[in-house]
């Protein structure tokens, strides 16, 4: 790892704590104490490896690798491990555009067995566009829905679809 | 010497920074507020491609 990388990582590891610090903070006082923001873990990877023997999943994902690789490439990730009562609720890795101006979350993944109505999505949008916002992007796209259900979902956020660049977007 | 001339609602839409805890509170009003309540979340929700976020290098 080049020394300029394990600075950058350094850096922005920073204000990933910062921002999971004040997720929390809201949580508590939003009375949400059932929720816990955390960045990626073994646990939250060993977790997420036992969403395979769900039969709800939709996805075959890897996250342990998927994280491996995007960690190496990108300093200025954003990652996030919603605990819910102590079970994993949801994973989201996601970064800021090289020139920084929008905040791509490229995968996120619900537990396939959380209870139907228990919502992960919105705590999603909530933490990776503060962190945009911490980071000077104005723009947020959620990369890549992968149905016309999960796009109508993210419709009602407010956030709009562009077909040419296949995600979905919102400004901050 | 020249001064520079901006555009005065380009000027006026110009974002100003907020505190990390202003930011949440007021991210998480717009998103508490937008979430829909008449629907459930997708069964096994997932949104992204693991090929495409780590071979996406135009941006």
């Amino acid at each position: 790892m080049l020394s300029t990388h394990r600075g950058a990582e350094k850096r922005y590891n920073k204000i990933r704590d910062n921002v999971v610090f004040q997720l929390n903070k809201e949580y508590a006082e939003s009375g949400e104490h059932n929720f816990n923001a955390k960045l990626f873990d073994q646990y939250a990877l060993d977790a997420a490896a036992e969403w395979g023997y769900s039969e709800h999943r939709r996805v075959d994902w890897n996250w342990f690798k998927c994280y491996s690789a995007f960690k190496f490439r990108y300093p200025k990730r954003f990652e996030l491990a919603l605990w819910h009562k102590d079970v994993l609720a949801s994973l989201a890795l996601g970064r800021p555009t090289y020139n920084g101006t929008h905040m791509r979350l490229d995968m996120v993944e619900a537990c396939p067995d959380k209870p139907k109505d228990l919502s992960v999505i919105e705590k999603n949008l909530v933490a990776f566009a503060i962190y945009a916002e911490m980071l000077g992007a104005t723009e947020l796209r959620i990369m890549n829905p992968i149905n016309r259900d999960v796009r109508s979902y993210y419709s009602r956020f407010g956030l709009a679809y562009d077909a040419i660049g296949d995600y979905m977007v919102t400004r901050l | 010497m020249k001064k520079k001339i901006e555009n005065l609602s380009r000027h006026r839409n110009k974002k100003k920074p907020r505190s990390l805890e202003d930011a949440t509170k007021a991210v998480s009003r717009r998103f508490r507020e937008l979430a829909p309540d008449d629907i459930e979340e997708p069964q096994g929700f997932a949104s992204g491609d693991p090929e495409k976020a780590l071979n996406d290098d135009k941006e």
